[in-house]
């Protein structure tokens, strides 16, 4: 293998790879992306956990699945429920930028902190879940 | 029937017994043996004026050659897929940004090329170093087919991107992305085919 192309191979590869790290971002990136996913899945299970105590859930056999365990996963902190009659919201802090994650359109953010929000709709008695 | 076994014997008493190559060969080719038969059988004595014949010495199949050049092309055509991988997953982030799906493709790839780039390079540079000290264990029958199933690969790949190509070009699915990693695809392809092409030129010479 000549010089040249020894060091243009090396070039190549490390430019694709430094670029893909540029991208993606370090295991620091990755723990906060996982962090987030895990905030997104337990703010759908804490919203199940209360539409299903709500009432319509006691018609079904099974028993509504407690929620009660969730919790941020950096803080430990209980996530903020705020509930009312017929509209309740479940919210956590995300640590990356609402852009980055496409996949929760459903999250209303107001800063770093983001959102769910179900109505009681009328007169189907269904909670569903508030869009943009 | 006799065996290859039997005519190299057979060839070896003709040339103790001083005939000439093309008396051997025409004897040969009466009695049914194929033209590259009789060639392989005749190059296995060197063609000086020396009795008894004076035999060549014969490709060699070595446990250390396979593991070596297994592992070497191994790494190549391993860390060649995965930098097409992630090339196209750069392409598709700087094209569309807004997906984020590729995000696992990208680290795996880099991780696999962190592995097997310093791999290749450096078992490229030790056998080649090797064989420059040793033109002789050029002879190795595995490093020639590595080099050939090698090519075969590259030649297949970039035979499968100008099949793509086309297809997407009829299918009105051409668009820049795709383009440039097509592009992508036949640079290192295209690379790999050429640099053992002209390599094998200096390999099979022996």
């Amino acid at each position: 293998m000549n010089k040249l192309l020894f060091v243009a191979v090396i070039a190549v590869v490390s430019g694709a790879v430094v670029s893909g790290l540029a991208v993606v971002g370090g295991p620091g990136q990755a723990r906060a992306e996982k962090r987030d996913d895990q905030r997104f899945a337990d703010l759908h299970r804490i919203a199940d956990a209360i539409i299903c105590d709500a009432g319509d859930g006691r018609a079904f056999s099974r028993a509504c699945r407690s929620a009660a365990d969730a919790t941020d996963p950096q803080t430990g902190a209980a996530y903020e429920v705020t509930q009312g009659e017929d509209a309740f919201q479940v919210c956590a802090r995300f640590e990356l930028a609402q852009a980055e994650s496409p996949m929760r359109d459903a999250l209303h953010f107001d800063g770093a902190r983001g959102c769910l929000r179900y109505q009681l709709a009328q007169p189907s008695k269904q909670w569903v879940i508030e869009g943009h | 029937m006799a065996s290859s076994k039997d005519l190299a014997v057979f060839v070896r008493d003709a040339l103790s017994a001083g005939k000439n190559r093309a008396e051997i060969a025409s004897v040969l080719t009466q009695a049914g043996w194929s033209t590259h038969e009789i060639t392989d059988a005749l190059d296995g004595w060197a063609d000086v004026p020396f009795a008894p014949p004076v035999p060549r010495p014969q490709t060699v199949v070595t446990a250390r050659d396979f593991f070596i050049y297994a592992l070497m092309f191994g790494a190549l055509l391993f860390g060649a897929g995965y930098l097409v991988g992630l090339l196209h997953a750069l392409i598709d982030h700087l094209l569309d940004a807004s997906a984020r799906t590729a995000d696992h493709r990208i680290r795996w790839a880099v991780a696999v090329l962190i592995v097997t780039l310093p791999l290749y390079l450096w078992l490229a540079t030790r056998e080649r170093a090797r064989l420059a000290a040793d033109p002789a264990l050029q002879r190795s029958a595995i490093r020639n087919w590595m080099t050939y199933v090698t090519l075969l690969f590259a030649a297949a790949v970039l035979l499968g991107d100008l099949v793509a190509v086309i297809y997407a070009f009829l299918n009105g699915d051409f668009t820049l992305q795709f383009a440039l990693k097509a592009l992508v695809v036949a640079g290192i392809a295209g690379g790999i085919f050429g640099y053992y092409r002209a390599g094998d030129g200096r390999g099979a010479a022996v």
